[in-house]
């Protein structure tokens, strides 16, 4: 079982050298005020000394928690990040970290510019503590998840930003941590590489144990995290004087048992018993959207695409902007043979998600059989495609 | 694995400094220790960055091999004129006095760069710092390698190859091996703190060149004599050139390097256990 607690932990940077002489000006001044900006600056004789990036902070992470640290620039997101993956010890206090750690951090750090990607692969799998038998393994995964080809044989200088971007996730995104750690940077890409990017992220944060992301995007933050704290000046700024909306209330809570059924019935395609059990898990009145979208997605197992239709209106009434929702409706018109309105939900969903939600593949096929082609192009200005390494 | 499992206790302001000590030095230890089990990361790690050296030239590695070849191959030619010593005496001499140095000089010179140049990896992955250590270690006694190749051709060319050094030859270079970590690790603290002191070191490894026998050989009595006894380089150059050479065992510089050695040890030790944790700060 992982675990991180960390008690009562601060962090000051030194500065150092003649890196002191840089903060002389601030004289005595003991506090910088008007902003939120930064950590507070030291000094010791009117010199500047140190920057108190963290200030006392507690933290304690078991399995299953999903950690959004939220704050300005420097309000100590990063520094946080890198005292929970053990690279800064901490000036005072405690930190124990149980638990394999992968980090990312920062694109330029923890890779080596002069050798090739290929290379790279090999390194990071051997501090990843693989063997290199077990490194060449997972070099097609990467390889062809990165879309990289040929690239992976040339020195990572010669890459593009966005292009070490794909080389370091698609390499730590095959590792299997039981900590994992990441860095706003992780929204720096084109847009189709950025999807594929939260697909697989969501795929682990299902298996990973224990994750945190810093970010300044609130609404990723509360959509991938179970628990967020915001950070001003190294410090957890209390709840109540947040200016940030608290997550959004929990979901009707289902039973442990049930659920487990269900889960097995599914797994096993017995799609008629799930669905008699489905009333008992999320009965309409506790969560009808849900209840609604899983009752269609069985019903469209079973070819019931008509009473799926049904389901799913239902939830729209409620919900008439989630895009999941309107992405599948599209999905089953599509399997209706009902191409025009399929187009029409498949663009919404698209759309209204800045292609978070929906498969292009799949709208494309369906503008084809609808004859409606021009909107595939539409849809990828919409949705910033750069091109992409053959 | 490194990440697994690793504690970082940081030493809290309230607790007293002896309190405080035993800790300190215990996980500087985990660190070496760690750092070595992980060799399989420093030998790809020095393999890469001799090979990036060499990236894109016909002869690679082999340059190491070729430009030491001419180094000494052009001071035998001017400074065997100049010496009283038989050619065949001092070509050999010159040689492994020149590849002790330049591995002794590696360790102090790059030692200095040791944390610095690392900085890349030690901001992004909770390796243990040793790791770093360790390959520096690898790529000098890769290039020792390379450069022992002309000076042993010159050895047996010359007839001054004694088969016998090949006995303690694991151990002079288990020596060489410890002095470097001691070496760069107390090099690459001070010098990521105080940033004057690598300009310093550069400018007194080239008088140390000087002052080592290598390009003369010290008199029996005189000024040269106490020079070449009291820099401790000699006895490290000597505790391999002597025996490869001459044929016998040097006692007293095998002497002088032991205590250095340990000398060394325990203060690089001393040093790294109470800055380590500071190290990243200070790159």
């Amino acid at each position: 079982m992982a675990s991180i607690i960390a008690e009562n932990i601060s962090l000051v940077f030194p500065l150092v050298g003649s890196d002191s002489r840089f903060g002389s000006r601030l004289g005595k001044k003991n506090k910088r005020e008007g902003t939120p900006v930064g950590g507070q600056i030291i000094t010791d004789h009117g010199r500047s000394s140190g920057i108190v990036a963290l200030d006392h902070l507690n933290i304690s992470l078991k399995d299953g928690d999903r950690l959004g640290i939220f704050g300005h620039n420097g309000a100590g997101k990063s520094t946080l990040l890198r005292v929970l993956g053990g690279i800064y010890p901490p000036t005072s206090g405690t930190i124990k970290i149980d638990g394999k750690v992968t980090g990312m951090f920062s694109l330029g750090l923890g890779i080596n510019k002069d050798v090739t990607g290929y290379e790279n692969i090999l390194l990071k799998g051997l501090i990843y503590g693989l063997r290199k038998r077990e490194i060449q393994e997972l070099i097609p995964e990467i390889a062809e998840y990165s879309e990289l080809g040929d690239f992976l044989d040339m020195p990572v200088k010669i890459y593009s930003s966005g292009m070490i971007l794909r080389l370091m996730f698609s390499i730590a995104s095959v590792m299997k941590p039981e900590i994992l750690l990441l860095d706003e940077w992780i929204s720096s890409s084109d847009k189709k590489f950025k999807r594929k990017m939260d697909e697989r992220l969501e795929s682990m944060l299902e298996v990973t144990p224990i994750v945190v992301i810093a970010s300044h995007n609130e609404d990723r933050l509360y959509h991938w995290s179970n628990r967020v704290i915001t950070l001003e000046r190294g410090r957890v700024v209390p709840e109540s004087k947040s200016k940030y909306q608290p997550p959004p209330p929990p979901r009707f809570r289902p039973d442990k048992d049930l659920l487990n059924r269900y889960t097995k019935l599914t797994n096993f395609a017995k799609v008629e018993e799930a669905l008699a059990l489905l009333p008992q898990i999320w009965p309409e009145d506790a969560d009808l959207i849900l209840h609604q979208t899983r009752k269609a997605a069985l019903l469209m197992q079973l070819g019931r695409n008509d009473e799926a239709v049904t389901a799913i209106k239902k939830a729209l009434e409620l919900a008439p902007e989630d895009a999941r929702l309107i992405n599948q409706l599209g999905v089953v018109y599509f399997r209706l043979k009902e191409y025009d309105t399929a187009v029409t939900f498949l663009e919404k969903a698209l759309r209204t998600s800045e292609g978070m939600v929906g498969k292009v593949e799949l709208f494309e096929i369906a503008c084809e059989k609808a004859g409606q082609t021009e909107k595939v192009d539409k849809i990828w200005e919409l949705l910033d495609e750069v091109p992409v390494i053959d | 694995m490194s990440q697994a499992n690793h504690t970082r206790h940081a030493s809290s302001s309230s607790v007293g400094g002896i309190a405080v000590l035993p800790s300190v030095y215990k996980t500087a230890a985990v660190d070496l220790i760690e750092g070595a089990r992980s060799w399989r990361i420093w030998t790809v790690m020095a393999w890469h960055g001799l090979r990036q050296r060499y990236r894109r030239s016909w002869l690679g590695l082999a340059w190491i091999t070729l430009s030491f070849a001419l180094l000494i191959g052009v001071k035998m030619f001017i400074f065997g004129a100049l010496s009283t010593k038989d050619i065949s005496f001092f070509a050999p001499y010159l040689a492994t006095g020149y590849l002790v140095f330049r591995l002794v000089s590696n360790f102090i010179i790059q030692g200095a760069f040791v944390f610095i140049a690392a900085q890349s990896w030690i901001k992004a992955e909770p390796l243990p710092l040793s790791v770093h250590l360790y390959k520096l270690l690898a790529s000098t006694f890769i290039q020792f390698a390379y450069m022992a190749i002309p000076a042993l051709i010159v050895c047996i060319y010359t007839n001054h190859f004694h088969a016998m050094v090949l006995l303690y030859l694991p151990l002079i270079l288990l020596v060489y091996a410890i002095n470097g970590v001691w070496v760069s690790a107390i090099m690459g603290v001070l010098c990521a703190r105080h940033r004057d002191i690598r300009y310093f070191v550069a400018n007194i490894m080239m008088v140390l060149y000087f002052m080592t026998p290598i390009l003369w050989v010290p008199p029996a009595t005189g000024m040269r004599a106490v020079v070449a006894n009291m820099n401790p380089l000699t006895h490290y150059v000597e505790v391999l050139r002597t025996p490869l050479i001459s044929g016998t065992i040097p006692w007293n510089s095998m002497a002088v390097v032991g205590v250095c050695t340990l000398f060394g040890l325990v203060t690089s030790f001393l040093v790294f256990a109470r800055t380590r944790k500071n190290v990243i700060f200070w790159l």
